[in-house]
């Protein structure tokens, strides 16, 4: 509880203490980048103490931390002159409510998912070991680049900054490294939050007219943002509860049931597997949550499926993981708010470079290089996405003053590389040390997503985009350019194509990357995979369809027909709302343009396959279109006119029933899992039966009467609404599975490591010893099999001492090839094999080994002759099942 | 700021005050001088010094408890080799420069006052022994003061670098600061709105030539200091030690028990409380503002030095130069108080003088060892009595010529002998034979027989057979880290568990009698060479003899010193 009342605390000073520079940068923003503060904070008095750490200016500890602290208030303070001063107290004056609303929000958010990690703390499975080994090492590392944890004698190979700023957080409140990493996640979710929350406000009252107040009902509004963003969630729980229950199945005269609806699906864990007849999905194992992270599939041409990752936010805080996707998304956001800054003329002004004078202010050019920068040295793979979008947004300010010419795409390309290039440059010391895995692009050709993945995926999210757009188009006084727009659309997939193909047609050309291609793509002996490829995608073009339409309406806004009043190519007259409105299109079409790439090219990796890429590009194109999404439906929600007695009525119904469901859903969750054969039987034989199919038949209800009364916005915020609500199953059922039900309220705990205290004490009472002493290369077991998400590395990852080699698949990655690794996995095993100490002594020389740990996965793994380490070696640490011998070269 | 302004004395004094101010400078830094390198370290002197050698040599270092020591130590260890003198160098040399500072304040003040204040913070005893100390604890007040000194001047650059001299000392700047702030602001809240707007607009910082300045002279020498003239570039870190160690001490348990800074201020400030109390009172009835604010804040201070006793020993030096402020103008009244009846007054004060003596001998003989507990004996009898007789002359002149008489006679010599006991204590403080200062003044263990390692080793060099130049020393208890700077000339000096494998050490410092695990075998011996008081057990009664008798029950703790056997015995390794 104090842990969580120190981090609080600190968010709390971190964003109060940056809010000058936010409200000074932030001007074309209503909310003045209020919600900004906090990352924004985070982000510079982070990249302050990296870049002086890495330039040796400052020691990574407590008092080179508070250093560059005391550097971003003097920077803050230097902003807050008299004038200034005054002109901030006003602001905070009027906008009380808005400092509220961010402030209840991110408590409430933060003390929220702190609950959900306390009822699942450890840190164990997946990648959560290695990522507590990164702010375990960065706390170790005397200076950065920090020690890699699993390669020691090196330096991290990892886009680490998320970790840095973790660390950061971790050492000033003093909190156990092991508490501080679920507080992480925790606090991640809850700047998410108001990022998303700020977003969606500053959208929907830049478009009111400045003079007029902002609205009540825009404060509630906003909360869609974060609530599609964080919460909403895919439609595979949805899915795989009427799955459960034993929707669309039909039984035979001999009893099977079978169902074509499941098949056609065919989605993993579901699709061919019997209905338990129960709302509670069972699954064998008990994991019911990870599925719908394995929506989307790739198929090779022979059929076999290929793993691909979709994951969403929600899957992504419930797995925990602080993978750089996560701990990226405030800072993206933060930069979306930069766009929406900039194309709100935020960014307005000269900068007067030698010769050259730039149409916009030097200072928030700098904060962009500075966040774009942090972007990439967080999660690379978001960079240029964010890059093109704040050029986009710049580039639409000169349309409007100067008109459209092909200059603006110049300008475009021109803006890329100069916010590109100083990003870069300010973040140098990381390129430097750093090696990407990444190792081109490759044709998708056989590997698509098919049309139902595709909405199963974002079907939450396209609902309210699609009609929006429609909407916005059917509104329009003025017509838009559709003709253009289709022409655009269709060159860009004709030219995607012809890249995709042209390539693959290339590659099947070359003897041997002939051959590994065609291997890739699973073509048989004699078969063409171009036609057999394109063959494949036209049975399933769901998807294709689906972007088409995206971008073809998109575009459709953003164009203005031939002989328009006002055409495009003289200066445009500012109009706030028509300004948001192409922000928002431009959100669209970015994410859009991010789920089409994969389609037809993905980047090689150490996988081969779409995986990563799908990962990334759809995690971002979730981020852009939850804040389109939630957009459309609050515009829904305000244009339908003032609230009817029924369009209250219902929704509160369905709230009710939700809420009713819920709590009996996850009643018999509990007595489910209790007494694992639970079958209901039928449909329509539970009153859960009757309580779910009221909440979908009122949402029919709710639409189909707003559209009767004429108030057609309304009907389609209900549509959105029902569409919001099949995501909602997911989170709700989830979360139980993961957490195990009501049993883990009992023992709530923030310490990560606990489990490891329970199940390991030895071990544990050797990290904490380890802790202690002076930083030093240590050595422990390596699995046969690599080790990857195992409890191998366990002493490494909590001790933050380098050990010679950690989890082998990972260390690869990171490297690119197991060259580095060389023979340490043969001389770990000889070191602890062996009986003659030369050898062994040889093996502590030769990587300057101070520690080795002996325990119980030592003694599993080699024939462990322990004898020689308690003759040559002093015994620093000694328990019943762990020991840990201290060795000094003298050299 | 004008009634900040005092006004002048005639043309002659101010020329002589100057003078004497100086002579009184040098006097405290000559003093500060004496045996500077032989008084015994204690074990967070020697780790200061260490770091400060680490940073001279180019060796990597973890940030400085006080950057500023470290700062201005490692390029004098640089220049001129390390050294216990060279490592006590700079605080002596700073705690000396108070003695200047009222050169700056002689027009306010008066120049009596003046050269009274000047000896205060010459030879006032907490000063003397703090900056004798190879630390930063001096650095806060000495900074503190010339920063408000050049503040009161319009001297921008002295300000900026003074200002950083304070705000590199460590934690106790920002106590200090927090400390003042609310001092100042319960004075502004106890004046009308006209007087706290005329401090605000007197304020030189409004000009922007001045902040400019004093803002360019403050980041210039922060980054100076905290670099090490940039040796030690990675020291900038050092910018927010301060902030770090007040920090982390937040969250972890007071390990320094209530009793010690009770007995410091006891023994060592109560004097000039007593000094300072009248000044204090008179400057509230007159309302002088300078008087109140520094009441103030020294009543604060006085406070903080208990709640944030962990943070070292720096606030007793603030507090002590706040005192000196007040007490320098009780001294000033009582000399310049005219007396009716001179040579009545004269008497009073060679009998006021005699009796104090007396009072001095009975109170100590009322605190003898001897005695377990205080009885109403003899002695106690005696000292009553002394005192009821000086009040019973203090009241008879009073009652036959005048008060300011018996005031002249009676007081003059109280003060003067207290000022004497007061003093006398800095006196004690050179000779390194006695550690009473010290071990009242150190925070951590004192190596009482440090000299008797070095000589132990001096021998076994002279037999030729070790050659620090090229020995290795481990040592294997990191509690026993410190040590390291005993060893400054060695070839290498390790702190680990394990001893090394391919060559057996010179030297080997343990915490256990028990010979490390080695090829070779070693000779060991134990050396008693901690001194620290137990002040959680000792009692009020020893507490109180040990403030008379000037020493302290001081707890022994032995460490081994491993001599490889080879060297000698001049056997063959």
């Amino acid at each position: 509880m104090i842990d969580f009342l120190k981090w609080f605390a600190l968010a709390l000073l971190i964003g109060w203490m940056n809010f000058p520079l936010t409200h000074r940068l932030f001007k074309a923003l209503p909310s003045r980048g209020f919600a900004l503060s906090r990352p924004l904070g985070l982000l510079l008095w982070g990249y302050l103490f990296w870049l002086l750490t890495s330039l040796k200016l400052l020691n990574n500890d407590l008092a080179g931390q508070l250093t560059a602290l005391l550097l971003l208030a003097a920077l803050n303070l230097a902003l807050l002159g008299r004038g200034a001063l005054k002109t901030l107290a006003a602001w905070v004056r009027e906008n009380r409510k808005l400092i509220l609303c961010v402030e209840l929000l991110f408590f409430f958010a933060f003390a929220l998912w702190a609950f959900v990690r306390a009822a699942n703390p450890a840190v164990l499975g997946t990648e959560k070991p290695m990522e507590m080994a990164f702010i375990n090492a960065i706390l170790r590392s005397p200076s950065f680049p920090p020690n890699d944890p699993w390669l020691s004698g090196y330096a991290i190979s990892y886009y680490y900054f998320g970790y840095v700023i973790a660390a950061m957080l971790i050492r000033i409140s003093g909190s156990a490294a092991a508490i501080g990493y679920n507080l992480v996640a925790a606090m991640w979710f809850a700047l998410t939050a108001i990022a998303a929350y700020g977003l969606l406000f500053d959208l929907l009252v830049a478009r009111q007219k400045e003079s007029v107040k902002k609205p009540a009902w825009i404060y509630t509004a906003s909360l869609l943002a974060p609530a599609l963003l964080l919460i909403v969630s895919n439609w595979h729980g949805f899915l795989d509860v009427m799955h459960a229950r034993g929707l669309f199945f039909s039984t035979a005269v001999d009893g099977t049931v079978s169902s074509t609806f499941w098949d056609w699906l065919n989605l993993k864990e579901i699709s061919g597997v019997n209905p338990d007849f129960s709302w509670f999905p069972l699954r064998w194992g008990g994991v019911q949550w990870w599925g719908a992270s394995r929506v989307v599939q790739d198929f090779q041409l022979n059929g076999n499926a290929l793993e691909v990752i979709d994951e969403f936010p929600y899957f992504s805080y419930l797995l925990s993981d602080i993978h750089p996707h996560v701990l990226g998304m405030p800072f993206v956001l933060a930069a979306i708010g930069q766009a929406l800054n900039a194309i709100l003329g935020g960014w307005d002004g000269k900068t007067r470079i030698r010769r050259w004078v730039l149409p916009w202010s030097l200072p928030e050019m700098l904060l962009a290089v500075l966040t774009l920068g942090g972007i990439a040295f967080l999660n690379t793979w978001d960079f240029p996405f964010y890059l093109a979008l704040i050029a986009a947004a710049l580039v639409y300010r000169r349309w409007l003053a100067l008109g459209w010419s092909g200059k603006r795409i110049g300008e475009f390309l021109l803006l890329c590389v100069a916010l590109a290039v100083p990003a870069v440059l300010a973040y140098l010391p990381f390129y430097l040390s750093f090696s990407s895995q990444a190792g081109g692009i490759l044709p998708s050709l056989a590997f698509f997503t098919q049309g139902k993945y595709f909405w199963i995926m974002f079907g939450p999210l396209l609902v309210p985009i699609l009609l929006g757009l429609v909407w916005q188009l059917l509104r329009n006084k003025e017509k838009h350019g559709l003709r253009t727009a289709f022409w655009i659309t269709s060159a860009l997939f004709a030219a995607l194509f012809a890249f995709s193909w042209g390539i693959s047609f290339v590659a099947t050309r070359l003897p041997e990357l002939g051959q590994l291609f065609l291997s890739l793509q699973g073509a048989a002996e004699g078969q063409n995979p171009l036609t057999a490829a394109l063959a494949a995608r036209l049975k399933s073009p769901g998807t294709g369809i689906t972007l088409f339409l995206l971008l073809f309406l998109g575009l459709s806004a953003l164009i203005k027909p031939k002989g328009s009043p006002q055409p495009e190519d003289r200066p445009q007259p500012e109009q706030p709302a028509r300004t948001v409105d192409v922000f928002v299109i431009l959100l669209v079409l970015l994410g859009g343009l991010l789920t089409l790439a994969p389609e037809f090219v993905y980047l090689r990796d150490q996988f081969g396959t779409r995986m990563n890429t799908i990962f990334k590009f759809y995690f971002q194109a979730w981020i852009l279109w939850s804040a389109a999404g939630a957009y459309f439906t609050a515009r829904f929600f305000e244009a339908r006119g003032s609230a009817k007695v029924w369009s209250r009525l219902i929704p509160a119904l369905m709230l009710l029933l939700g809420a009713a469901a819920t709590f009996l859903g996850l009643y018999r969750a509990d007595a489910i899992f209790a007494r694992y054969n639970q079958n209901l039987g039928a449909f329509g034989t539970a009153p859960l039966d009757y309580i779910i199919a009221g909440i979908f038949g009122l949402s029919i209800l709710w639409a189909l009467v707003e559209f009767i009364t004429r108030r057609r916005a309304g009907a389609l915020a209900a549509l959105c609404v029902c569409a919001f609500a099949a995501g909602l199953v997911y989170p709700v059922v989830s979360t139980w599975n993961k957490l195990g039900g009501s049993a883990s309220l009992e023992q709530l705990t923030l310490d990560g490591s606990q489990y490891y205290r329970d199940y390991w004490p030895d071990q544990m009472r050797a990290v904490d010893w380890l802790k202690q002493q002076p930083l030093g290369v240590m050595v422990e077991a390596v699995s046969d099999t690599g080790g990857s998400y195992t409890t191998y590395a366990s002493v490494s990852t909590f001790s933050g001492m380098p050990t010679v080699l950690g989890w082998i698949g990972h260390v690869a990655q990171w490297r690119g090839g197991y060259q580095e690794m060389g023979s340490r996995q043969d001389d770990i095993r000889v070191l602890y094999s062996t009986n003659n100490w030369d050898e062994a002594r040889a093996v502590l020389d030769k990587y300057n080994i101070a520690y080795v740990y002996v325990g119980e996965l030592e003694a599993r793994t080699y024939s462990l002759d322990e004898s020689k380490f308690g003759e040559h070696l002093s015994l620093g640490f000694e328990s019943a099942n762990a020991r840990v011998y201290v060795y000094s070269p003298g050299k | 700021m004008d009634d900040f302004l005092g006004e002048g004395k005639s043309k002659n004094w101010y020329a002589d005050a100057r003078l004497i101010i100086l002579a009184i400078f040098f006097a405290g830094l000559c003093l500060r001088l004496v045996n500077l390198g032989k008084i015994p370290f204690n074990t967070a002197e020697a780790q200061n010094a260490y770091a400060a050698f680490l940073v001279a040599n180019g060796l990597s270092t973890g940030t400085a408890v006080s950057p500023v020591y470290e700062g201005l130590s490692a390029p004098t260890f640089f220049v001129l080799g390390a050294a216990p003198f060279f490592a006590r160098f700079w605080p002596a040399l700073a705690g000396a420069s108070l003695a200047l500072v009222p050169l700056f304040w002689r027009r306010r003040v008066g120049a009596l006052q003046a050269v009274l204040l000047a000896t205060g913070l010459a030879f006032d005893p907490v000063l003397f022994t703090l900056s004798r100390q190879a630390g930063g604890a001096i650095f806060t007040a000495v900074g503190l003061i010339w920063a408000l000194s050049f503040f009161m001047e319009r001297k921008s650059i002295g300000l900026g670098i003074a200002l950083a001299v304070a705000w590199l000392s460590g934690s106790w700047f920002w106590i200090a600061v927090l400390t003042c702030g609310i001092g100042v602001g319960i004075y502004m809240l106890t004046q009308n709105k006209a007087a706290a707007n005329g401090l605000a607009n007197a304020c030189p910082f409004r000009t922007k030539t001045f902040r400019e300045a004093a803002g360019l002279s403050f980041i210039v020498s922060l980054i100076l200091l905290a670099s090490a003239f940039i040796l030690n570039p990675a020291g900038l870190s050092g910018i927010a030690s301060g902030l770090a160690g007040l920090w982390s001490s937040s969250q972890e348990v007071a390990t320094i028990a209530y009793i010690l800074p009770i007995y410091r201020v006891s023994a060592y400030s109560l004097p000039i409380i007593l000094f300072a109390f009248p000044a204090a009172l008179s400057a509230w009835k007159e309302k002088d503002g300078r008087g109140q604010i520094v009441s103030l804040v020294a009543g604060v201070m006085l406070l903080s030095i208990f709640l944030f006793r962990t943070q070292g020993t720096a606030g007793y030096a603030l507090l002590h130069c706040l005192l000196w402020f007040l007490a320098a103008r009780t001294l000033e009244n009582q000399i310049l108080l005219e007396a009716g009846q001179k040579d009545i007054a004269l008497g009073a004060f060679l009998l006021g003088m005699a009796i104090c003596a007396y009072l001095a001998v009975s109170a100590k003989s009322l605190v003898n060892p001897a005695q377990s507990a205080l009885t109403v004996g003899p002695s106690a009898i005696a000292f009553i009595l002394g005192l009821l007789l000086l009040v019973l002359i203090f009241i008879l002149i009073m009652l036959g010529w005048s008060l300011q008489t018996a005031r002249k006679g009676i007081l003059s010599a109280v003060l003067l002998s207290v000022l004497a006991f007061s003093f006398s204590l800095t006196f004690l403080a050179l000779k390194p034979a006695d550690p009473y200062p010290a071990l009242v003044w150190s925070d951590s263990s004192l190596q009482v027989n440090a000299r008797a390692q070095s000589l132990l080793l001096n021998e076994i060099e002279k037999l030729g057979k070790m050659e620090p130049q090229v020995s290795s020393v481990v040592i294997t208890d990191p509690r026993l880290a410190y040590l390291r700077w005993e060893f400054l000339e060695y070839r290498l000096v390790e702190v680990s568990s394990a001893l090394p494998e391919e060559r057996a050490p010179e030297i080997i410092i343990s915490s256990t009698p028990d010979q490390e695990k080695t090829a070779e075998s070693y000779r060991g011996t134990a050396i008693v060479n901690h001194g620290s008081v137990n002040w959680r057990e000792v009692s009020l009664l020893d507490l109180l003899r040990s403030a008379v008798s000037k020493s302290l029950p001081a707890e022994a703790n032995e460490y081994y010193l491993w001599i490889r056997q080879d060297l000698m015995t001049g056997a063959v390794p």
